[in-house]
């Protein structure tokens, strides 16, 4: 009797074992699948009473299903694996804000403008020159602002793939909050429970790969989660209770608590995608920022210059690019589909407010961002320069909001003509050459001088002869206009300041004369080309284009290095606890022998048992 | 502790690790077929910066060879037309020195005269010839044409300013040079003097000409009759000449020190373009001999990696369960 209740122990226990065993093989490819094990343990005798187990041997009984965990182990995974998400993530988009940079190649086009200047200076009144020099402007240009717009694109995607990710964060929240209620709820000890734990730490993988967090484990496997760990940690699923939500700042730099109601910022350790996203943000963030300086300084650098230039005409040389422009984006609700067209005339300054175009039963109403001005009719709409056509197709209440574009999407070429291009200095200076010294006097425009010495406004041109006693005469035709010191110092005239070189005797002349129309000077043109190479406070402007992207060049590898650390860190974490937790198959097989062998064993004894009682049932025969 | 391959996590290690390889493998390949090592900022920045900056520099000795060589060629423009107007000198010369030997009479000399005129108007011709890019190389920074003529009628300089210069190294160059410096300037007449009785039978006082005017006085003095006056002028006339030769061959030579200028500094350019592009080569191309060996080498390993992995995953134990 004993013997088959002992064998019936053994086989039921070893059939659990075996199912365990067999669970564990099915699973070996499942992610995050722990390894079961089943424990067995004696089956406490009894006293042998009428209604208790026998003395002695009472058999083997299952006692619980083990998972096997180590949670240091898991956690230092889940870290790891955070830390790798987070230098992958930023590695990621920092390599897509490289391969912007590599298309736009700003600084190389812009070095193109330049090089069209120097071959503009050796051939100044060529038109085909300025055709060119006009082309490589426009170029450059347009290398600006198409890479100003890819980033501003850039910088957006990579603001909704923040938002996803704490949007992803949140889901897992919630997620765990279920868990946590079954868990409470569950026998702790089968199958079922098994699996949700498991659920439970893969969903906790997952949430660790996103943010960094810290866990509590309670009772049953419940958890609390927490972002963050220590003192500053922030709690994010309670034990029992709902979960809180995070959310990203508009501007992209932080994580926020509580988005919806009461946004806090959190400070969370640099850990998990969104913390790559945030870093990479910043990078974009900047990037932007190098780039809108450059552009500004470029247009500055470009247009200051044209203005110390004549044209093919003779007229001062205008500015060569506009730095200002309209972005419209379309209203989100917008129920019409009727494309809106804006031109902005050049020279025209938008509001800085922007503007704001609804769509009424009526027409349209095109007002500016703070209000104080609009207008309103069907057709198209003019209000500050900007022209906005708009095609059929609206319903009444559509919106649009027309921004204003500044830094580097603002910067185009104005509508200039060939002749148009400055490549001359504005006066021409010259002496005879007889002359007893060989300096010639400099000039210098200075818009804020308005008269000569004396109070004579006559324009060059000037003779200007170098009398006795360091003076010279400034003749306009045979008029003599103004006696003036001849040693080298600034005198002011109307619209220039110029100096008599301090070197020159008595007897010498000079002349100064504005540049014709269609001279064939190339001073101006000769003049970018020592402006190109004047260094700013980070070299020249190319210098620091070269640099940006070399400085974008030097966080990617420098994330590269992280990276592939992180990995390697990732993957030792993982097989450490995988080591603990994970299946191996030669280990299941060996124990799926061992363990089929025992409950063969067993069955023999309730053969072996049979086999007595058969035994005793025949000698009563 | 290396996981055995009978784990998820080892098989999946061992598969991770080939795929590296294989990664590697691309790499190379892609460094061959392309021939550069560097493409991206990312790739190696130091690297990348420098390539940049010796780029830009090659781009720029690119143009900056343009420019000069648009100024050489205006440079000798500007060098034929002055040899050409200094043969024109020299023959005047001759004329004048024929002109003065007394045994000519006054048909002669008109012919001699005559001659003279048409060298003139030649010179006058050479003053207003156009470089290659078809402006006018004598007028500075003015316009066509170089040479007007001025109240008494004589040939005056329209233009003004200097010749357009070329960049080089940093500081300009005049690419020509300008009419007054080629040719001279006349001096305006000096106030008549108002003591003095009128005697038709005195010489003006001598008087600074360009050569234009020189060569117009040449003419005037080679068909005087009052031979006080004829000796006086053919002395001033001969005089004025031989400056003006003098004059020109300063004038070529300056044109061809600026020209030997650009020569040297399009030589100096091209040298250190051959470095600039061998510099980026270092930093961007491939070396093909390591690349290929680290191909050979790389496909060997992957080659070892793929058959133990699948001779060691063939191993198990599970065959043996029967």
């Amino acid at each position: 009797m004993d013997l088959l209740g002992l064998g019936r122990s053994g086989v039921l226990a070893f059939q659990r074992a075996l199912n365990a065993t067999g669970e564990n093989v099915a699973n070996a490819d499942t992610p995050g699948f722990v390894r079961r094990r089943a424990l067995l343990t004696t089956q406490p005798a009894g006293r042998g009473g009428p209604l208790e187990r026998a003395p002695t041997s009472a058999g083997v009984r299952f006692a619980t299903l083990v998972r096997d965990v180590d949670a240091l182990k898991a956690n230092a995974a889940r870290t790891a694996s955070g830390d790798q998400a987070r230098f992958a993530a930023r590695l990621d988009w920092l390599e897509r804000l490289e391969g912007l940079g590599v298309s736009a190649d700003v600084a190389t086009r812009v070095g193109a403008f330049f090089n069209a200047a120097t071959d503009l200076a050796a051939a100044p009144t060529n038109r085909a020159a300025r055709t060119l020099f006009l082309g490589a402007a426009d170029d450059a240009a347009s290398a600006f602002a198409g890479h100003g717009e890819a980033l501003a694109a850039l910088g957006d995607d990579i603001g909704r793939e923040a938002a996803l990710s704490a949007r992803t964060v949140n889901d897992l929240a919630a997620a765990l909050v279920r868990i946590n209620e079954q868990l409470r709820r569950g026998d702790p000890d089968d199958a079922a429970a098994a699996g949700m734990l498991d659920n439970r730490d893969r969903l906790l993988a997952d949430l660790a790969a996103e943010v960094r967090i810290s866990i509590n484990e309670g009772p049953r496997g419940v958890v609390e989660v927490n972002l963050s760990s220590g003192p500053s940690a922030v709690q994010l699923v309670p034990q029992a209770g709902n979960s809180r939500r995070i959310g990203v700042a508009p501007d992209g730099a932080a994580v926020l608590l509580n988005p919806e109601f009461d946004p806090t910022p959190l400070r969370l350790p640099a850990s998990g995608r969104l913390a790559g996203l945030l870093e990479a943000s910043a990078d974009i963030t900047r990037a932007r920022a190098a780039l809108d300086s450059s552009a500004a300084g470029f247009a500055a650098l470009v247009n200051d210059w044209h203005g110390r230039g004549v044209d093919g005409d003779g007229a001062p040389g205008q500015a060569v690019f506009a730095r200002l422009g309209v972005a419209t984006t379309v209203g989100k609700a917008n129920a019409g589909r009727a494309p809106v067209h804006v031109v902005l005339a050049d020279g025209a300054v938008p509001d800085a407010s922007g503007y704001r175009l609804i769509a009424d039963a009526a027409g349209f109403t095109l007002a500016r961002g703070d209000g104080s001005a609009s207008v309103t009719g069907a057709g198209p709409l003019l209000l500050d320069g900007l022209t906005v056509s708009i095609g059929g197709d609206a319903v009444a209440g559509d919106q649009w909001t027309l921004a204003r574009l500044d830094g580097a999407r603002g910067l185009a070429l104005r509508p200039l003509q060939p002749g148009e291009v400055a490549a001359a200095a504005r006066w021409q200076i010259d002496a005879p050459p007889d002359n007893a010294s060989s300096g010639l006097p400099t000039i210098i425009d200075d818009a804020t001088a308005l008269a000569l010495p004396g109070g004579d406004t006559t324009p060059p041109p000037w003779w200007i002869s170098v009398i006795a006693g360091g003076l010279a005469e400034i003749r306009a035709g045979t008029t003599l206009i103004d006696t003036v010191p001849a040693d080298g110092s600034l005198i002011a005239g109307p619209g220039v300041r110029f100096s008599v070189p301090a070197g020159a005797a008595a007897g010498d002349l000079f002349r100064i004369s504005p540049t014709p129309a269609g001279s064939p000077d190339n001073a101006n043109a000769i003049l970018l080309g020592r402006l190109r190479v004047q260094p700013g406070p980070n070299g020249t402007l190319e210098a620091e284009l070269a640099a940006d992207s070399a400085g974008i060049g030097a966080r990617i590898a420098d994330t590269r290095r992280l990276e592939a650390a992180a990995a390697t860190l990732k993957e030792d974490t993982a097989r450490a606890n995988d080591a603990v937790s994970g299946v191996d198959l030669e280990v299941e097989a060996a124990e799926l022998t061992r363990l089929q062998a025992a409950y063969r064993a067993n069955a023999q004894v309730i053969g072996v048992a049979r086999d007595l009682f058969d035994q005793i049932l025949s000698l009563s025969r | 502790m290396i996981p055995p391959i009978s784990t998820r996590s080892g098989h999946d290690a061992a598969v991770r690790r080939l795929t590296d390889l294989s990664r590697q493998l691309a790499e190379v390949q892609q460094q061959i077929s392309t021939g550069r090592k560097v493409v991206r900022p990312g790739d190696d920045p130091v690297a990348f910066a420098r390539a940049a900056t010796l780029k830009r520099a090659d781009a720029s000795a690119d143009v900056q060879r343009r420019a000069m060589d648009a100024a050489g060629s205006r440079l000798s423009a500007s060098e034929t037309a002055l040899a050409s107007i200094a043969d024109i000198m020299a023959r005047a010369k001759e004329l004048a020195l024929a002109g003065r030997n007394a045994s000519l009479n006054a048909a002669d000399r008109t012919i001699l005269a005559n001659e003279v005129g048409e060298l003139l108007s030649a010179a006058r011709g050479l003053a207003e010839a156009r470089g290659p890019d078809g402006e006018a190389l004598f007028a500075g920074a003015g316009l066509s044409p170089s040479y007007g003529e001025d109240s008494e009628g004589l040939a005056a300089w329209a233009g003004l300013g200097t010749s357009p210069r070329v960049a080089v190294q940093g500081r300009t160059l005049a690419a020509g040079i300008a009419g007054p410096e080629a040719f001279g300037v006349t001096a305006p007449l000096p106030p008549p003097d108002p003591m003095a009785a009128p005697d038709p039978l005195r010489p003006p006082p001598p008087r600074a000409r360009n050569l234009f005017d020189a060569l117009a006085h040449l003419a005037a003095s080679l068909t005087e009759a009052r031979p006080a006056l004829f000796e006086a002028g053919m002395d001033e006339a001969l005089a004025a000449i031989d400056g003006h030769i003098d004059r020109l061959a300063a004038a070529q030579a300056t044109l061809g020190t600026r020209a030997a200028r650009l020569e040297a500094e399009a030589e100096r350019l091209d040298k250190a373009q051959l470095q600039l592009k061998s510099e980026v080569s270092k930093l961007e191309d491939t070396d093909m001999a390591a690349a290929i060996a680290r191909l050979d080498r790389l496909g060997v390993v992957l080659d070892a990696a793929q058959a133990s992995f699948a001779r060691v995953s063939r191993l198990s134990l599970w065959d043996e369960l029967r």
